[in-house]
């Protein structure tokens, strides 16, 4: 399955036009024109007509500005008075997923429908299966009157012609928390308290109506205000444009940042925290543990599974290592930690040492706006090359691979949950009362996070990447001395 | 030759990586699938939108996999 889509490249655009402004110092003067420069009049509109099309793009560009789209009070705002106020350095939530309201198309609700290819047949067995009696005819062809209709599907199992479809609403069915639904307009609203930041209904949406909003304004504000910019790089970065991390970290510096760290540094500390702590539950009673790196993760055990709170490691995530030892060595620098996913975004957020966010999506982007192509950079020789082990935390199962690797004495009997829906949903709830084995490591996207709802690349290659990379390393016990 | 370029790697050329699982197993082999730096297209007005490809002499732009399969379909039958 592809994983870009056309509403993923307009929202790449977007970022890109937005980036290429704010280098030349033009934006709050030029940013009112990109919704007229992207859909000029005459034309093809996707929408109604070229002024929805453009109404959907200015809030698209609010999002990427860093606002929620429902804090707008005066529809006449124009983009530009928001430029301004994030270039004076606005306070930001920890919500960072907005809904497009224009958008949002309003998908029906949840509902079985009959198709214009039901021919009326004489069996009827719609009819005769439908255990609420929903299905009336007229016109000579089948109706399910929606207020009967108990959404149990049977008629569409039933139907000789294949004449009954189902229309779900692509967020909702994919949420695995049920955490957004229709206001009473018919847009969806995310409840931030059940949302775990996952992204799944950003990337199910056909509309592009759920936003991530971008910390990219203030990344600039602070660069001209003369801070050092420091990156952080997400393991997963390594499987991305078909390019090679000694390039990628070269990139960074290109596009003005300061410093360069990998993440899998931070992750090689990850290992060995996580490993003596396994070690240490178990010997004293406790019956399993999971890890706690994947902050979606984390999430959905604080909000829909408090049951499972004690047995979630206490060990911090590899960014926080990471950003901690880039605090101590830079104190007044801002940091940015480069992301695969929404999920990051928020941890970031609550992260004491770590200050913003820039998505692959806004990486590539960046790029983009200044016309590098990674296949013309010069690798960045030299630097600190972290352990194999610790680049595979970008891929499901790489934790519990480094783990087994330094838990010496104890016998992992693990579970890898690789990706979160409703059925590993319902299998973690389980876990408390019934869990068998000793360890469970969860990832909320499936593949890790290099199937994170920001990343480039398709994981199955991105995976490619990943190994080529962790053969290129040190193993973590052959160079690491354990602490 | 499709392009593995930055910007046409943003703009979905990543998906077109893996053009040669697509292509059916019988033109597999009178088809030869590879990647190339920037093809130089994307930062010249007027030339389309990324990603590019090339095929044979003709550039698609925008390519996904169901226009390459088609233009490599019809540069077969020439
Ligand atoms: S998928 Fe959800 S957010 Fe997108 S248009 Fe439909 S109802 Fe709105
Ligand atoms: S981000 Fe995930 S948890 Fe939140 S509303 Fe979307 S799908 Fe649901
Ligand atoms: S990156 Fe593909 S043509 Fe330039």
């Amino acid at each position: 399955m592809s994983v870009t889509n056309n509403a993923m490249i307009i929202r790449r655009d977007l970022l890109t036009r937005i980036i290429k402004l704010m280098e030349r110092e033009e934006l709050e003067k030029k940013i009112d024109r990109i919704p007229l420069e992207v859909r000029p009049r005459g034309e093809d509109s996707v929408r109604c007509c070229v002024h929805k099309d453009r109404a959907v793009l200015k809030y698209k560009l609010m999002a990427i500005l860093g606002f929620n789209i429902a804090d707008e009070t005066d529809e006449l705002t124009p983009l530009s008075e928001y430029v301004r106020m994030a270039y004076n350095g606005r306070s930001q939530s920890d919500v960072v997923l907005t809904v497009v309201d224009e958008a949002c198309s309003s998908c029906r609700q949840t509902s079985y429908e009959v198709s214009n290819l039901c021919r009326g047949c004489v069996a009827r067995p719609c009819i005769n299966n439908c255990p609420k009696d929903a299905i009336r005819f007229f016109n000579g062809q089948a109706h399910i009157d929606h207020k009967a209709c108990v959404n149990c599907g049977k008629c569409l199992k039933m139907c000789p012609f294949h004449a009954i479809v189902y229309m779900p609403v692509p967020c909702e069915e994919v949420c695995p928390v049920n955490a957004i639904k229709k206001n009473d307009r018919g847009v969806e609203y995310i409840d931030p308290a059940k949302c775990i930041n996952c992204g799944k209904c950003m990337i199910a949406c056909p509309f592009g109506a759920i936003m991530e909003k971008s910390n990219l304004v203030d990344i600039f504000r602070n660069k001209i205000e003369g801070k050092k910019l420091i990156a952080l790089l997400a393991p997963a970065i390594a499987g991305q444009f078909g390019s090679d991390i000694q390039r990628i970290r070269s990139s960074f510096h290109m596009l003005g940042f300061d410093y360069v760290y990998e993440v899998a540094e931070g992750a090689e500390q990850t290992i060995f925290n996580e490993a003596a702590e396994l070690k240490e539950r178990l010997e004293e009673g406790q019956p399993f543990m999971t890890t706690s790196c994947c902050p979606g993760y984390t999430s959905l055990v604080d909000k829909h599974i408090p049951a499972l709170k004690p047995f979630v490691s206490h060990t911090r995530s590899p960014m926080h290592y990471m950003a901690k030892k880039a605090r101590e060595e830079h104190q007044d620098a801002c940091i940015v930690f480069v992301s695969p996913c929404p999920a990051k975004k928020w941890e970031v957020y609550h992260d004491s040492y770590t200050d913003y966010t820039l998505s692959f999506e806004e990486y590539g982007a960046w790029l983009v706006a200044r016309q590098l192509d990674l296949n013309d950079i010069e690798p960045l020789e030299g630097g600190y090359t972290p352990a194999a082990e610790a680049r595979g935390f970008a891929t499901s199962g790489g934790v519990t691979a480094a783990v087994k690797k330094v838990a010496e004495g104890v016998n992992i009997n693990e579970t890898i949950i690789n990706g979160i829906d409703k059925a590993a949903l319902r299998q973690l709830k389980n876990m408390p009362r019934n869990y068998q084995g000793n360890f469970v490591e969860v990832m909320t996207c499936e593949n890790g996070c290099i199937g994170g709802c920001n990343v480039i690349s398709n994981p199955r290659l991105a995976a490619k990447k990943i190994q080529e990379a962790m053969e290129n390393a040190p193993g973590i016990l052959a160079e690491k001395a354990l602490p | 030759m499709i392009c593995a370029g930055t910007h046409c790697y943003l703009m979905g050329g990543a998906e077109l990586q893996l053009f040669h699982e697509y292509l059916p197993a019988g033109l597999r082999d009178s088809v030869i699938v590879t990647g190339s730096p920037c093809l130089g297209n994307c930062n010249c007005e007027g030339s389309g939108k990324p990603p590019f490809v090339m095929v044979n002499d003709i550039i698609v732009e925008q390519a996904t996999i169901q226009s390459l399969l088609e233009v490599v379909n019809a540069e077969l039958k020439n």
